[in-house]
């Protein structure tokens, strides 16, 4: 294997580094880039470009993933037979679901619901029902998919709606003996599996963990605080009703949920304008993100920290930058950019590294020049 | 049409981020020993500059 020596003296960097930065530099391109920048694009021209732009990192990223699997740094995984088989259970069951759907013509849906315990999504890789990676190689999770209703997989609604998750009811009278996002579901999915650099579908969230529920949802200890009509709904879906307080509320939610994986940034106020992040809470911060972040709710809450205008305090930082530095295995793809204000969001997506995300000590970088030592230096 | 705010930070974010790419892989491409790696690195520095290019012109 070869080795090069970085040019600021520090460890030497190999070939495989080299290649599993780049390929995690294009999967954080494509993934938190280019893809949320699709869809929020109006203009038909930029989101044309943005989609070409995204079918372009992609096949970057495959193309050195060619690179790496050539050389055997890259294994891949086959599915094994449980897998393969929950999976073909998860598709009998889905079909049976549509059918009965497609039959009754939406009016009685009367199918033995207890047999729609969807396990498949859960025990699997691969899991369909939750959270925006579908991929997890060696994710498990041992529970029901929080919209599932009962411990027994049961959708407990009226006929016409038997079929539907409780979510999606509109009815008051489906509710459901669970609770629907709990704290104690543990999921591990998403993140689980991402925990290799430039392994999986997610550059993000190397070894995360979550244990409890979703940053967007505010209060508790993964319990919804809802009403009975609305137990088995985010509470960004219940705002307005009931007790629910929705996102705004919480101020400074500490980061007891522990999230720091993938989905925690994604759709969230402050990391870029995505349809989600209206008025979002979230109290701890991203695993690419400094120390701090919490993001509170203020008269600015709805607005991302680069939107805003004001000073803020959000940090000041005592200075030191981890960069990118040449020859190091772990450089940072650290290029802020982002400011901050009120609510401290610090940093911004656009870390990037190859063996972690490192913790950024609170300096945004805005430009950036290869100094005399060969570390890249903001301007 | 006039960029929105969303649309603007996006694109400026994105620029950013094929700009430190590129310089990465400028970078990478010195310290490469697999000539294989090298060629690669060069083929994924035009892609980044295709794309400035084009994120560029949106730019008005």
């Amino acid at each position: 294997m070869s080795e090069v020596a970085g040019s600021s003296g520090g460890k030497p960097m190999t070939d495989r580094e080299i290649a599993e930065d780049l390929l995690a530099g294009q999967k954080y391109l494509s993934n938190y880039y280019y893809a949320p920048a699709i869809l929020e694009s109006g203009d038909p021209a930029l989101r044309s470009a943005f989609q070409e732009l995204h079918a372009g990192a992609t096949s970057a990223a495959k193309s050195v993933f060619d690179y790496l699997h050539s050389k055997g740094w890259y294994q891949v995984r086959k599915a094994d037979q449980e897998t393969l088989s929950h999976l073909r259970n998860a598709v009998h069951q889905s079909r049976q679901v549509m059918n009965s759907t497609v039959n009754m013509g939406g009016t009685n849906v009367s199918m033995n619901q207890g047999q729609v315990g969807w396990t498949g999504t859960q025990i699997m890789e691969g899991q369909s029902g939750m959270g925006p990676s579908s991929v997890s190689q060696g994710a498990r999770w041992g529970g029901e998919s929080s919209w599932m209703s009962g411990s027994t997989g049961q959708f407990q609604g009226t006929q016409h709606q038997g079929g539907i998750p409780d979510w999606a009811r509109g009815g008051y009278g489906a509710q459901s003996a669970s609770t629907g996002w709990q704290g104690s579901t543990g999921w591990t999915g998403t993140q689980y599996g991402e925990g290799q650099s430039g392994f999986g579908p997610s550059s993000l969230a190397q070894g995360a963990r979550w244990g409890g529920q979703p940053s967007w949802i505010s209060t508790g200890a993964g319990q919804i605080h809802g009403t009975q009509q609305y137990q088995n709904i985010p509470q960004w879906a219940q705002r307005g009703f009931g007790s629910q307080s929705g996102f705004g509320v919480q101020e400074g939610a500490v980061s007891r949920q522990g999230w720091t994986g993938t989905q925690y940034g994604e759709g969230q106020s402050g990391f870029g304008p995505s349809s989600l992040g209206q008025s979002a809470q979230w109290g701890g911060e991203p695993s690419w993100m400094g120390f701090g972040g919490q993001y509170q709710s203020g008269h600015s809450a709805n607005l991302p920290n680069w939107a805003r205008g004001g000073t803020g305090f959000g940090q000041g930082g005592p200075g030191q930058q981890v960069g990118f530095v040449p020859g190091q295995p772990s450089l940072g793809f650290q290029h802020g950019g982002t400011q901050q204000g009120l609510g401290g969001m610090q940093g911004s997506p656009t870390h990037f590294g190859t063996g972690s995300w490192q913790r950024d000590l609170g300096v945004q970088r805005q430009g950036w020049q290869l100094g005399s030592q060969g570390n890249w230096q903001s301007q | 049409m006039q960029l929105t705010q969303t649309e603007a930070w996006y694109l400026g974010e994105s620029i950013k981020g094929e700009t430190l790419m590129s310089q990465k892989l400028t970078s990478y491409r010195q310290m490469a020993q697999d000539p294989e790696l090298r060629a690669l690195i060069e083929n994924l520095e035009r892609a980044c500059e295709r794309h400035l290019s084009l994120l560029s012109s949106h730019v008005k």
